[in-house]
């Protein structure tokens, strides 16, 4: 054998035993500190993984904490805001109730200082002849 | 892993996962392989294994899910053990992402470090000890080497990995694989002789 190729076997060596070492220690962290973990749970791992990317009983979890947000924020923002419409809708439903009644009142006092009708139409009469006057020869 | 019996009857495993997936013929495939995948996942975490064997575990798990679909990519005339450590490898480089990205798992992972580094294994305490610092060395250093460069030394040289197949993994020609293989090895060597490891 070349020296080269011990060298490289000894190195081989070195990390696989570093490696072991390694990987010991984290199936001893993942049996709970006895050795020996075994494939037979790790096959069972596989068959089901821990993080799977899509499993069925995470989504259902997923849209009922969805929907139950979409609910609280409803009841943090609509209910508010409807209480808030209704109080403007109240409001503007009053003012406009005053309103009527001033234009009422101040109607009525306009209609009660309006002259009788016979004034009215002697006014008319004069307007009339100012605008055709009959003293002028044609 | 070359030449090994057991290979035929790894390909014929796949060939059943891939076919009906067989979950008996994946768990056997698990089974075979788990602690040689185990080791390869150690070498390419590195340092971050032996901080954290938690995250071994998680990259671990992701690396056999992602096998779940990834087998139907293997091509019966390379060994498995490669494919399979060519799944895993990836599987671990992007949960060392992850891992870097969350750093607020530090904490946890010191603890989890400070255990698996000082309890070893219980049946020679300072020859555990003594092991696991040893580990902790040559792992840092494998850290230093980068990827794909410590992967193909690892596979290579620990597991006895070919060229032909490292090349077919990992996408690159056979005499790209030998002379990353060489400078590696030299860039490895230095870098143990600067922290006082002799092989």
């Amino acid at each position: 054998m070349r020296r080269d190729d011990v060298r490289d076997k000894a190195l081989g060596a070195l990390l696989r035993r570093a490696a072991e070492t390694a990987a010991e220690a984290s199936e001893k962290v993942r049996s709970g500190g006895a050795l020996g973990y075994g494939a037979a749970h790790l096959e069972g791992a596989v068959a089901s993984p821990r993080h799977p990317r899509f499993s069925p009983g995470r989504f259902r979890v997923r849209i009922v904490g969805a929907a139950a947000l979409a609910a609280c924020l409803a009841a943090a923002i609509v209910v508010p805001a409807l209480a808030r419409f209704r109080a403007d809708r109240e409001l503007l439903s009053s003012a406009a109730e005053h309103l009527s009644r001033s234009l009422i009142r101040e109607s009525s006092s306009f209609l009660a200082e309006l002259p009788a009708a016979s004034e009215l139409e002697a006014a008319a009469a004069d307007w009339a002849g100012s605008l055709f006057r009959t003293d002028i020869d044609l | 892993m070359n030449g090994d019996p057991g290979s035929a009857a790894d390909r014929e495993n796949v060939h059943r996962w891939n076919a009906g997936r067989d979950s008996e013929a994946f768990a056997a495939l698990v089974r075979r392989y788990d602690p040689a995948l185990r080791r390869v996942a150690a070498a390419v975490l590195g340092s971050a294994a032996r901080r954290d064997p938690g995250l071994l575990e998680d990259a671990l798990q992701e690396g056999y899910r992602r096998m779940l679909d990834a087998l139907r990519g293997y091509r019966a005339e390379s060994e498995p053990f490669v494919f399979l450590a060519g799944v895993v490898r990836r599987a671990c480089l992007d949960t060392l992402r992850k891992e870097t990205r969350a750093r607020g798992r530090t904490e946890r992972a010191a603890v989890l470090g400070a255990a698996g580094g000082t309890e070893g294994t219980g049946r020679d305490p300072a020859g555990d000890a003594e092991r696991a610092i040893l580990a902790d060395r040559v792992l840092a250093a494998l850290d230093r080497l980068g990827d794909p460069d410590r992967s193909l030394v690892y596979l290579r040289d620990a597991e006895g990995a070919s060229v032909a197949e490292l090349a077919d993994a990992f996408r690159m020609p056979e005499g790209t694989v030998k002379s990353r293989l060489a400078r590696a090895r030299t860039r490895l060597r230095g870098i143990l002789a600067e922290e006082g490891v002799e092989p």
